[in-house]
């Protein structure tokens, strides 16, 4: 067998999180107009302010057109096909007190995904803030960290508890009229996570929300809002997984992130929804708007992904760099198998000066997977001593994928550096025959080598996420094996 | 896209009286199709992906003319005026244009230049069925619309299908633009053909006759056949006010071996597009371009390398420097097209800037569509290493004089993949002399003849 006969067998293989939970949802009947802005908001019991934003936005929306740019190919989306609110049957009234509350159902989906949502999970650190498609289910560990004044909990509950916070910065970073997916979301946003980490705290645990889609033809839209106050520091982790299915769905996620004078956020993804099965048929369309503000000096926002799901990924999370000698840092591993397509990268806006900004992006493509790094650095004239690096590497593993790098450089002062390099190459025969050599068979030998390759990246994840995203790595590479 | 609105009638008149010259029916056609053409395309704008940082609202503003070959003639221009512009080379042929005409009187004569070196006009004369068949060749690739404008105005350039020797002649195209009221367009082409083992070098030279405003619009189509080796120099020195659009196409065939050098110190705003396609098996293209921008220049280099066969190599180099307001452009893409395995495509962009209003953008790209490849891009943004301007000071050189040398020695990166001593030559000392004690500069660089 040659080694491409052997890496095309490596090349995966099954959705292992494919499945379905058959559980009662509360769901909209498909279609957008004002109505369903009305629908959504009395539903969630919106203040009149949100209410009205949702509006200014489905209005600017409905002027909108989808964007071409991307190396991207897919059918058209009818958004008047999609229901925009699905929301599991609340139990009781006033919503579920404890993990015993919770339909059973959903709690056995998430033991499933293992998501350490009851207490022995808890001892690996982390509160879950659970989506179950678009209704939060249950918070751990909310005292604890409401002791510190850090608040993290569903926006929705956000929206009703800290209106001021909200209204504050919802929107300040990616504003309604953003690009034609962000002002979608904004329109009929679902729900998502808040946290807001106060002044010189240090979130003593990673945050974490998994998110999940679950009922058919629901197009989920989560909108995260994460504000680090003045020196403060938080660990921001968010993982996703889907069930199983024949029909595209549309996901349009918001993140903003604001980071103010001294305060550091990271953020983690794990992306792992369906990415079809391998004639292409399915999966998810990830439309992403992520974007991190560093508000004030010496804040620093960390973006790490690890994207190996959906069908079609479109996604840049940004870093705007206001402050003085503020950082933006952005590490990403992108895989794209069978036919998934992803197009994918960062942009880094330097504003403040002495403003530094690092990008590091692995691209692996394999089977009829085209992956594309698309990355933006702009150094605007007063932004003077500033620096970028940016690396982006792709490796191919098939005669048939495609690796594409599309980065912008734009700088417009003389003081500043910015740096780009990218290769593109597959896996050395010489590297496999080392391996060989060692004693190591085909796949074992891809598998380290692709290992190699994601390191980077790798290391900047909080060691829970590190380890499921070897793993994840490794079903993707190893089929049959893994 | 912006429709075609703002000078219609003009260039329509100017088709409609230019027609009359010489055409027979299938050259009529072409141009009236690619007129069409150049409607349904509209001019491009900063919307469109290929034009984001380069406006051509100064040239849509403007009613430049298109002069036919008699108020071409009609320059007064001595031969002694062409000195300065000659490189001096030996075995130099030199066939000179004004605005876009052929004039022979200033050319080499006729006795000198090789078989099947002559002017597009003579070529469209005598051997029209041969233009034909090799338009229909070189026009395989995607055109943009100012090349559809080109094309509308098919009337004169350069036609060099010299055949196999073993002291190819160096080929000097001068471009000379001149500057009226109303301004003038020149749109020309330049079919380069290279036979089977063939050699060629052709040094394509754009200067301005005045300071007034002018607008090149060329295209120069390379087709190079199997195991020949050709060298493409455009030398781009108009005056600050001049509009330089290019579009320069290269098609390699089996083991033929290209070497693309533009350099782009002069002009307003210029646009230079690059096309080559890797068509045959072990091909090899170099393109080493240069920039040095500096007031409000504006210049703006376009590439797309196309590997369409196996065991391709292409390196392509840019060094650029911005001084003053100066702006820089480098849009370039690699395209390894599915089973152009074995492509070795290695692209460097550096850029230089030396001043905080000059700008540079640029987005070094890969499209590849084939596993067993070895393909990588570097671009670098940045100013002169501050520690190596302090030693030259160390060393007796004034602060201004140091900049300059380090900015030199930056740019000669580039003149040092040109393997002709006389391009190198004359380079060198347009670049000093855009450069801060350029006489001083000229002096500690000159190569020895």
């Amino acid at each position: 067998m040659t080694t491409t006969d052997t890496i095309q067998d490596l090349v995966p293989d099954k959705y292992k999180y494919g499945f379905v939970t058959a559980i009662d949802a509360d769901t909209a009947p498909p279609g957008l107009n004002e109505a369903t802005i009305h629908l959504i908001s009395d539903r969630k019991q919106e203040p009149d302010w949100l209410r009205q934003w949702r509006l200014k936005a489905l209005k600017h929306w409905l002027t909108m057109k989808p964007p071409h740019w991307a190396f991207l190919r897919y059918p058209e989306i009818d958004y008047q096909a999609i229901s925009y609110y699905s929301a599991p049957k609340p139990a009781r009234k006033d919503g579920p007190q404890s993990l015993d509350e919770i339909d059973p159902q959903i709690r056995q989906t998430y033991e499933k995904l293992g998501i350490p949502l009851e207490e022995q999970k808890a001892l690996a650190g982390v509160a879950v803030d659970a989506v179950f498609d678009s209704v939060s289910v249950a918070t751990t560990f909310k005292k604890k960290l409401a002791e510190l004044g850090i608040i993290f909990c569903p926006i929705s509950e956000a929206v009703r508890d800290h209106p001021d916070l909200v209204r504050q910065y919802l929107g300040s970073v990616v504003p309604y009229t953003d690009n034609f997916y962000a002002t979608l979301n904004s329109a009929v946003f679902s729900d998502g996570s808040f946290a807001y980490i106060p002044k010189g705290v240090r979130c003593p645990m990673e945050l974490s929300t998994y998110f999940r889609i679950n009922a058919q033809r629901t197009g989920q839209f989560e909108r995260t809002l994460i504000v680090a106050d003045e020196g403060a520091y938080v660990s921001y982790l968010e993982g996703c997984t889907a069930p199983m299915r024949d029909e595209n769905q549309l996901h349009a996620a918001v993140v903003e992130l604001v980071a103010l004078k001294d305060a550091t956020i990271k953020y983690s993804t794990i992306q792992n929804w369906y990415p079809g099965d391998a004639q292409g048929k399915g999966g998810i369309y990830n439309f992403v708007t992520k974007r991190g503000a560093c508000r004030g000096a010496r804040a620093h926002i960390s973006w790490t992904q690890v994207e190996t799901g959906s069908a079609i990924t479109w996604k840049y999370p940004s870093c705007i760099l206001q402050g003085d000698d503020s950082v933006g840092e952005f590490y990403s591993v992108a895989m794209t198998n069978h036919h998934q397509q992803a197009d994918t990268g960062t942009k880094m806006i330097h504003i403040g000066q002495r403003t530094r900004s690092t990008i590091v992006s692995k691209g692996i493509s394999g089977g009829h997977g085209q992956n594309s790094y698309r990355g933006l650095v702009k150094i605007l004239p007063g932004a003077r001593h500033s620096r970028n690096y940016t690396q982006c590497d792709s490796l191919l593993l098939g005669d048939q994928c495609g690796a594409h790098t599309f980065p912008y450089i734009e700088v417009r002062n003389s003081s500043s550096r910015a740096e780009h390099e990218a290769s593109t190459s597959k896996i050395a025969e010489d590297q496999l025959f080392y391996c060989h050599q060692r004693g190591l068979d085909e796949e074992n030998a891809v598998a380290l080598i692709v290992n190699g390759f994601c390191r980077e990246v790798f290391k900047e994840l909080p060691m829970e996420f590190a380890v499921e995203a070897n793993k994840l790595l490794a079903i993707s590479l190893e089929g049959s094996v893994g | 896209m912006v429709a075609v609105a703002e000078q219609p009638d003009l260039y329509d008149r100017d088709l409609q009286r230019l027609q009359r010259h010489n055409a027979p029916d299938w050259l009529c056609d072409w141009r009236q199709r690619q007129m069409q053409r150049f409607r349904t395309l509209g001019w491009p704008t900063m919307k469109d992906e290929p034009w984001r940082f380069t406006s051509l609202k100064p040239v849509m503003d403007t009613p430049y003319t298109c002069v036919g070959p008699g108020e071409a003639h009609a320059a007064a221009i001595t031969p002694q005026a062409l000195e300065a512009w000659k490189l001096h080379q030996e075995g130099e042929r030199i066939l000179v244009f004004v605005d876009g005409h052929y004039r022979a009187d200033l050319s080499s004569p006729p006795a000198d230049l090789p078989q099947g070196v002559t002017s597009l006009a003579q070529a469209l004369r005598d051997t029209p069925e041969d233009v034909q068949a090799v338009l229909r060749r070189a026009n395989t690739v995607a055109m943009d619309a100012l090349a559809a404008l080109n094309g509308a105005f098919l009337l004169d350039g350069a036609c060099l299908q010299p055949a196999r020797t073993d002291t190819p002649p160096l080929l000097h195209l001068l471009y000379l633009a001149t500057s009226a009221a109303p301004p003038r367009v020149s749109h020309f082409q330049n079919l380069i053909v290279v036979p089977e083992g063939g050699q060629i070098t052709v040094v394509e030279h754009d200067v301005s006759l005045g300071a007034g405003r002018h607008w090149c619009n060329g295209i120069t189509h390379l087709l190079a056949g199997p195991n020949s080796h050709a060298r493409y120099y455009l030398l781009e020195e108009s005056n600050p006010q001049a509009v330089n659009t290019r579009l320069i196409h290269a098609h390699l065939d089996r083991d033929s071996r290209v070497e693309l050098h533009p350099a782009l110190l002069g002009g307003g705003l210029v646009r230079n597009n690059i096309h080559g396609v890797l068509d045959g098996e072990g091909s090899h293209l170099l393109v080493n371009g240069l920039f040095v921008g500096r007031g409000q220049q504006h210049l703006d280099n376009h590439m797309r390398i196309v590997h369409a066969r196996p065991r391709g190599e292409s390196h392509q180099f840019y060094q650029g420097v911005l001084g003053e307001e100066a702006q820089g452009v480098f849009a370039g893409r690699i395209v390894v097209q599915p089973g152009a395995q074995q492509t070795d495509a290695k692209q460097t962009n550096r850029n230089l800037l030396l001043s905080d209003e000059a700008r540079m953008n640029t987005q070094p790209q890969l499209e590849i569509h084939a596993d067993d490849v070895k393909c990588t891009h570097g671009a670098t943004v940045g100013r002169l290493d501050q520690e190596a301007v302090y030693y030259l000071q160390t060393r007796g050189l004034p602060l201004e004089l140091a900049q300059a040398l380090m900015t030199y020695a930056f740019a000669a990166q580039g003149l040092n993949r040109m393997n002709i001593a006389a391009v190198r030559r004359h380079l060198m000392r347009q670049l000093s002399a855009k450069l801060p004690h350029g006489r001083e500069l000229a002096q500690m660089i000159e190569e020895p003849v």
